[in-house]
């Protein structure tokens, strides 16, 4: 079993793994800035000028 | 049956306080489903590459990042010629959000790209033709990003920014073709590299095309928030000199 988790760990797998988390942490991160900044600026903006469809 | 309520009838509807909607509310579900069978096909179904191992599942992100961020290139050209011919200020806003996607999805590429050339290569980073261009272009895009900003009036930065976006288009032809032109440690393109033949096949294919849905889905739902986002904060700043104008009006008349 702990030869198996340790195949796993090792060789190019961190490296694949380590890939995946920057792209989609990165979106993450970038998604949660954007909607932030949205909703603080959709306050200060009178509402028939922020109508999305 | 009627429920009977005591809000009055001018109540003014605040409108969403958000950059979401209905349509950005499914695009983003469908953008998640994509991600999950992604991640099911790119990292347990489909097999290791017979000379690149399980790095080769690095590039089901890595590729389709690119093309996103290539995609978010030439938004930007295209909104910054029609904004120096037609002064539009939609593509001008548009052309501003493709390029700051564009600079996350270059910054994805190359980290990407330089983990996947450590197990690979050997090394993280060589200053070969496809790498360097890749680089160049990140530095264009900030570049871009950074003349946006420099000037507080709008018609300025934004004739300044839109020269400088003319520029992306062809250093992503530099970029695409460099594999081409000049004999590079990166490997040539796997796709559609004889027409519409492909040198990889079943599994590995079809978590490609995976890749390109679910990061194409994503690239457009950050573009549309990015593209609301500019807008509000051109309004405030509109709203906010209109202020500054009646006011010194005001000053003037009480003078």
């Amino acid at each position: 079993m702990s030869t198996v988790v340790v195949g796993a760990i090792g060789g190019t797998w961190p490296y694949v793994i380590a890939s995946w988390i920057f792209v989609f942490g990165s979106m993450g991160v970038f998604a949660a800035v954007t909607v932030v900044r949205g909703r603080r600026l959709s306050r200060r903006v009178p509402p028939e000028r922020r109508r999305w469809s | 049956m009627t429920i009977e309520t005591d809000a009055p009838d001018d109540v003014v509807d605040p409108g969403p306080l958000t950059t979401g909607s209905r349509t950005t509310a499914v695009l983003g579900g469908v953008a998640l489903v994509a991600i999950a069978v992604l991640a099911l096909f790119g990292l347990v179904l489909s097999p290791a590459d017979a000379n690149q191992g399980e790095a080769v599942r690095i590039l089901y992100v890595h590729v389709p990042s690119a093309t996103a961020a290539y995609i978010g290139c030439f938004l930007t050209t295209t909104g910054s010629v029609l904004y120096l011919w037609r002064r539009s200020r939609w593509w001008e806003l548009v052309a501003f959000a493709g390029a700051e996607v564009a600079t996350l999805f270059t910054v994805i590429t190359l980290v990407t790209g330089m983990l996947w050339g450590r197990p690979t290569w050997g090394v993280f980073w060589v200053w070969d033709a496809r790498l360097t261009s890749t680089a160049m272009l990140l530095l264009l895009l900030l570049g871009y990003l950074a003349v946006r900003r420099l000037s507080a009036d709008y018609e300025v930065r934004a004739k300044r920014a839109a020269i400088v976006g003319l520029l992306l288009v062809p250093n992503v032809i530099i970029v695409r073709q460099s594999v081409q032109w000049w004999r590079t440690l990166h490997q040539k393109p796997t796709l559609f590299s004889n027409g519409l033949d492909s040198r990889i096949e079943g599994l590995m294919l079809f978590s490609l095309f995976t890749g390109f849905i679910a990061i194409a889905l994503v690239f457009l739902w950050l573009l549309i928030h990015r593209f609301r986002v500019a807008w509000l904060a051109e309004q405030v700043a509109e709203e906010g000199l209109e202020a500054a104008i009646a006011e010194r009006r005001a000053e003037g008349a009480s003078a």
